[in-house]
């Protein structure tokens, strides 16, 4: 074999793809000579191995710039042809598509979704415990009471019927029942929070409402302190929120706390600048907290000079108010399709 | 409480902040300030104080917080009583005190020559700014005197009071009118302040009409005295009267203020009202106060507040307040408890006073050292989640309704009340007892969002409450469904869309093994037509359309369809584990037959029928067409047939399909094969 081999196929081919129209056709040239296993170059190319080195050196190039060739025109050709190819029918991109099926979740299970990941990917168990309760769990067994007026910040419901025990039966005030259910049944360390309904005997309004949801914290172990609190939190309130937020606590009162404080967070309004939504203080009270009272660990069998911790409670409500800027607390409960489809 | 900025300002040399900043220091240091007001030439700043604290209802409490948090001394004048020798108090009127924990210290004074009239300007301004009216020097003075000590006090005409004051229970029957021209009826758990004909006073709340001050009144006695604070709060209540005095009693005061607060008393009333001041103070209880001592530690502070304080600084926040602080050795103090602190009983409460006044924002937040234990979700939050995404993506909303129920639902639904949970002190009518089923609430959520859209879609997650026995029984008894309801043009098209979504998210849950048997259960239903769901063997619920009685009463205009599914059961088969099944490497042969059979053999039947006449290589069964004729349907099925093993031949094919063919013939029903 030599170089002439080549030439004759170079002129073949220049034979071939005159008056070539479809695509169909430039296929079958390219088939023809660089075919896989029929193509007449590729078979040159195979036998390249069969010659004598300086046969090989020349034809070889031959036929590499043979190859380069065909594939150069072949590439061409296609692009000739799209090119003269009827443009495709212009279709309207803005016509919206067909109508597609939205559920929706409500504002209140997403806020506790959140919650529950934040707060589990610092290692808080999820819990939840029984919306009927006792006096002793609600009350008694969290520091309050009887006949003291830190109960009047509590209206209660009460049920008509006794437990087996004959004991009273409320609707919980507040998810920190569970504090004392959890506690007595694990040792520490622990921390949990706990999203549920909560309770009030109290008029409705643009603000309150008297069947709600709560989310209660708890963390306990045997260094665990103010300071501790202020980095868990603050940093749950930044995700929630995604921003950078300050925090400050001031003092409060809570029965089964002390010391016991509320939380305000940076307006997400204005940013701590001062605005109406905030009443121009720059802080919007966002919770109540404080470090768990030792008479609320005894109640929970658990030894106050060995373990120590905090505990809070915010408002679901509240939490989804604030972050989809809700102005009304009633419309969570009113099934209104124009309220919960917007979620 | 109102407080008066000026009146706070009389007490310190130095002059305070301004009142905004003043009231910004108190919101960060000691209670919440809800409002600032101008009032003349003065500020009335409302403080929110709450329940520990009694010796904040007080501007005297208040001054020694000031005091503290500013780290800047105040000016407390002495009390000088000048005493009239000529007369005795003891020579006017004794009191006696029947029951001691009622009322564990009563002192009284007296005093002679009284002129009453008008108040002065500056008590008259004061008592404004802080919201009270004035009366007359007299009464006006006592409101002073509660407003700056926080004691409660009272004034009787002397001349009005028949014999000696007993301080005991009213009896039954008893009644008094009280200086507002209001008649209360008393009875044996109401304390009252006596003479030896008539009640005088109901005892720490208001005074009687009787033996009030008046005009004409030329001799008065002080009373001064201290009940025990849950009674106060039960009188409070049982007569329904609350006013500034059983406020204070109810929070708790201390027994030392109650001698000191007549004593003020009587000085006040001799300076603006002129008067004789007859000598000696009657007193039921002269005990010696002996302060409570708490050891607290500044290892102790430093650890549940997480800082490292140090020693002087906590020793300085103490002294400020008033407590008594003796050190014991390096890192332990003794401190002593000032008799108007009675809230403060342990070392936490210490802390609180240290931290609160140092200041929280001194606190760093750091965060907590612990041991890496990842976190548990309860099955009950995992699954829920689950369901909600399954759920929206069928186009359902959820809905959050009130676990309440009205009376005029239990009678819609035909609920028996025997099983209800009913409230005792219900808000109204409308929300009376706890809901025995999801969706009634449900149903209201169809009906008023009728004008704004045909499909309704809602399911919710949450309890219902149903008593089984007599005795509620809290695991039972308050179980956590989740529920849907969906309307459709008519009961079959509710119905299958309903269907539709309870089998879709119990598939997200990883339960196949659906099966329906129609089952007796909850009237509200319609009867013969309502399934009991089982998955795996479990029951986990029901299924069925709503009574259009029901729902026509609702004013809900299609049919409505539910499911309630109980989570007890779903956590049971709940599964999120997926398993891969070898996929077949041979290729699957499709054929289809139609079968005739009575309108009320159930599609699940035959295709069961299907099944076990086929006996093997079935790997689907699917109904692709349902016609219904007068009393008889025809149900067409596409059989999918393939192995696991071999190609099968169409011989192979034919003869599974002789075989189904065979058993549906047997059971009298025609086939056509297609």
């Amino acid at each position: 074999m030599d170089k002439t081999v080549i030439e004759e196929l170079k002129k073949s081919f220049e034979e071939d793809i005159k008056n070539i129209k479809t695509d169909v056709e430039i296929n079958a040239v390219f088939t023809k000579y660089l075919g896989k296993e029929t193509g007449l170059l590729n078979k040159v190319l195979r036998s390249l191995k069969d010659l004598n080195p300086e046969d090989r050196a020349v034809v070889g190039k031959k036929a590499n710039e043979l190859n380069k060739q065909i594939r150069c025109v072949i590439f061409q050709m296609n692009q000739d042809l799209k090119k003269c190819n009827k443009p495709n029918k212009k279709i309207d991109i803005t016509c919206p598509p067909p109508k597609r099926l939205r559920g929706h979740i409500h504002p209140i299970s997403r806020v506790f979704k959140q919650a529950e990941e934040i707060f589990s990917s610092m290692g808080f168990s999820v819990i939840d415990g029984p919306e009927v309760e006792t006096d002793w769990y609600n009350f008694d067994a969290l520091n309050i009471p009887k006949n003291h007026p830190a109960r009047d910040s509590w209206d209660t419901f009460w049920l008509k019927d006794k437990n087996s025990k004959g004991e009273n039966l409320l609707l919980r005030t507040h998810t920190s029942p569970m504090q004392i259910r959890f506690m007595e049944k694990n040792n520490p360390p622990l921390r949990v929070i706990v999203p549920g309904k909560t309770f009030r005997h109290e008029a409705i309004d643009a603000c309150h409402e008297f069947d709600f949801a709560q989310i209660e914290g708890l963390m306990i172990d045997k260094n665990i302190s103010v300071a501790s609190f202020k980095a868990v939190i603050n940093e749950f309130l930044n995700r929630f929120f995604n921003r950078d937020l300050n925090i400050r606590l001031r003092p409060s009162f809570f029965p089964f706390t002390e010391p016991s404080f509320e939380i305000d967070m940076s307006c997400l309004n204005c940013g701590g600048k001062g605005c109406s939504a905030c009443k121009h203080t720059g802080w919007l009270e966002i919770m109540g907290a404080g470090m768990v009272h030792p008479n609320v660990l005894k109640s929970a069998k658990l030894d106050p000079r060995i373990w120590q911790g905090f505990a809070f409670g915010m408002g679901a409500d509240r939490l989804a108010m604030l972050k989809y800027k809700i102005n009304d607390i009633r419309l969570f409960k009113s099934g209104d399709l124009r309220f919960l489809e917007q979620f | 409480m109102i407080f008066s900025y000026n009146w706070l300002q009389s007490y310190f040399k130095k002059h305070l902040p301004p009142v905004k900043q003043l009231a910004s220091h108190i919101g960060l240091h000691v209670f919440e300030v809800e409002a600032v007001e101008k009032s003349k030439k003065d500020y009335s700043i409302v403080v929110d104080i709450l329940p520990n604290r009694p010796d904040c209802l007080s501007h005297l409490g208040m001054v020694s917080e000031i005091s503290a948090f500013l780290g800047i001394n105040n000016n407390i004048p002495k009390i000088k009583v000048k005493e009239n020798k000529k007369f005795r108090a003891k020579k006017f009127i004794s009191v006696k005190v029947e029951d001691k924990k009622a009322c564990p210290r009563y002192c009284a004074r007296v005093i002679t020559d009284i002129k009453v009239g008008k108040s002065p300007e500056w008590l008259r301004e004061r008592l404004e700014t802080c919201g009270q009216k004035s009366i007359n020097n007299i009464v006006d003075a006592a409101n002073y005197v509660m407003l700056e000590y926080g004691q409660p006090l009272h004034c009787f005409d002397y001349d009005k009071i028949d014999g000696d004051i007993v301080v005991r229970f009213a009896k039954k029957g008893e009644k008094i009118n009280t200086l507002d021209n209001n008649n209360f009826k008393l009875d044996k758990d109401i304390l009252i302040i006596a003479d030896k004909e008539k009640p005088l006073a109901i005892a720490g709340i208001k005074g009687g009409s009787d033996a009030a001050v008046t005009e004409k009144t030329k001799t008065i006695v002080i009373e001064s005295a201290n009940f025990n604070q849950y009674l106060i709060r039960n009188a409070s209540r049982k007569i329904a009267l609350r006013t500034d005095a059983s406020i204070r009693f109810e929070h708790g005061l201390d027994l030392v203020t109650t001698e000191i607060a007549a004593n003020r008393l009587a000085e006040l009333i001799a300076d603006i009202a002129d008067g004789k001041i007859a000598s000696g103070i009657i007193d039921t209880n002269n005990v010696k106060y002996k302060p409570r001592t708490i050891r607290l530690k500044l290892e102790d502070i430093d650890s549940l507040l997480g800082i490292n304080i140090p020693q002087a600084k906590a020793v300085n926040c103490l002294k400020a307040l008033g407590f008594g602080v003796k050190k014991v050795k390096q890192g332990s103090l003794d401190v002593s408890v000032p008799h108007n602190r009675q809230d403060v009983m342990i070392s936490q409460d210490l802390i609180e006073e240290i931290a609160r006044i140092w200041g929280y924002e001194n606190i760093e937040a750091k965060y907590p050292e612990t041991i890496l234990a990842p976190s548990n979700k309860y099955e009950k939050f995992i699954w829920p989640h689950v369901l909600r995404e399954e759920m929206k993506a069928l186009g359902w909303t959820e809905s959050w309704n009130y676990n309440f129920i009205g009376e005029q639902d239990t009678k819609n639904w035909a609920v028996d009340e025997n099983r209800l949970l009913l409230l005792d002190n219900p808000l109204s009518s409308e929300y009376y007892a706890m809901r025995p089923t999801q969706l009634i609430n449900l149903c209201k959520n169809i009906a008023i969002n009728q004008p704004y859209a045909t499909n309704l879609k809602f399911y919710e997650i949450g309890k219902k409450f149903v008593k089984d026995k007599k005795i509620f029984n809290p695991i039972e008894d308050e179980k956590l469904m989740f529920s849907g309801v969906c309307t459709g043009c008519d009961v079959m098209t509710a119905f299958l869309e309903t269907k539709k979504a309870m089998e879709a998210s119990l598939e997200g849950l990883g339960v196949t093994d659906i099966r329906y048997a129609v089952c007796k259960t909850d009237s509200w239903y319609e009867e013969h037509n309502v399934a009991c769901v089982t998955a795996n063997g479990i029951k986990v619920g029901v299924i069925g359309p709503i009574d259009e009685a029901i729902t026509k009463k609702m004013k809900i205009v299609q049919s409505v369809a539910g499911f309630e599914l109980d989570f007890d059961s779903i956590c049971k088969i709940a599964d999120s584990e997926r398993e891969y099944e070898e996929i077949s490497k041979f290729p699957s042969i499709v054929r289809d037959i139609s079968v005739i059979v009575p309108y009320d053999v159930l599609i699940d039947e035959v295709q069961w029928q299907i099944q076990e006449g086929a006996n093997a290589f079935v790997r689907d069964i699917e109904l692709f067409d349902i016609f219904e004729k007068e009393e008889e349907k025809s149900l067409s099925f596409h059989i999918i047939l393939q192995s696991k093993n071999k190609t099968l031949t169409s011989q192979d094919a034919d003869n599974v399909i002789k075989n189904i063919i065979a058993r549906l013939e047997s059971k009298e029903w025609s086939v056509r094969k297609q």
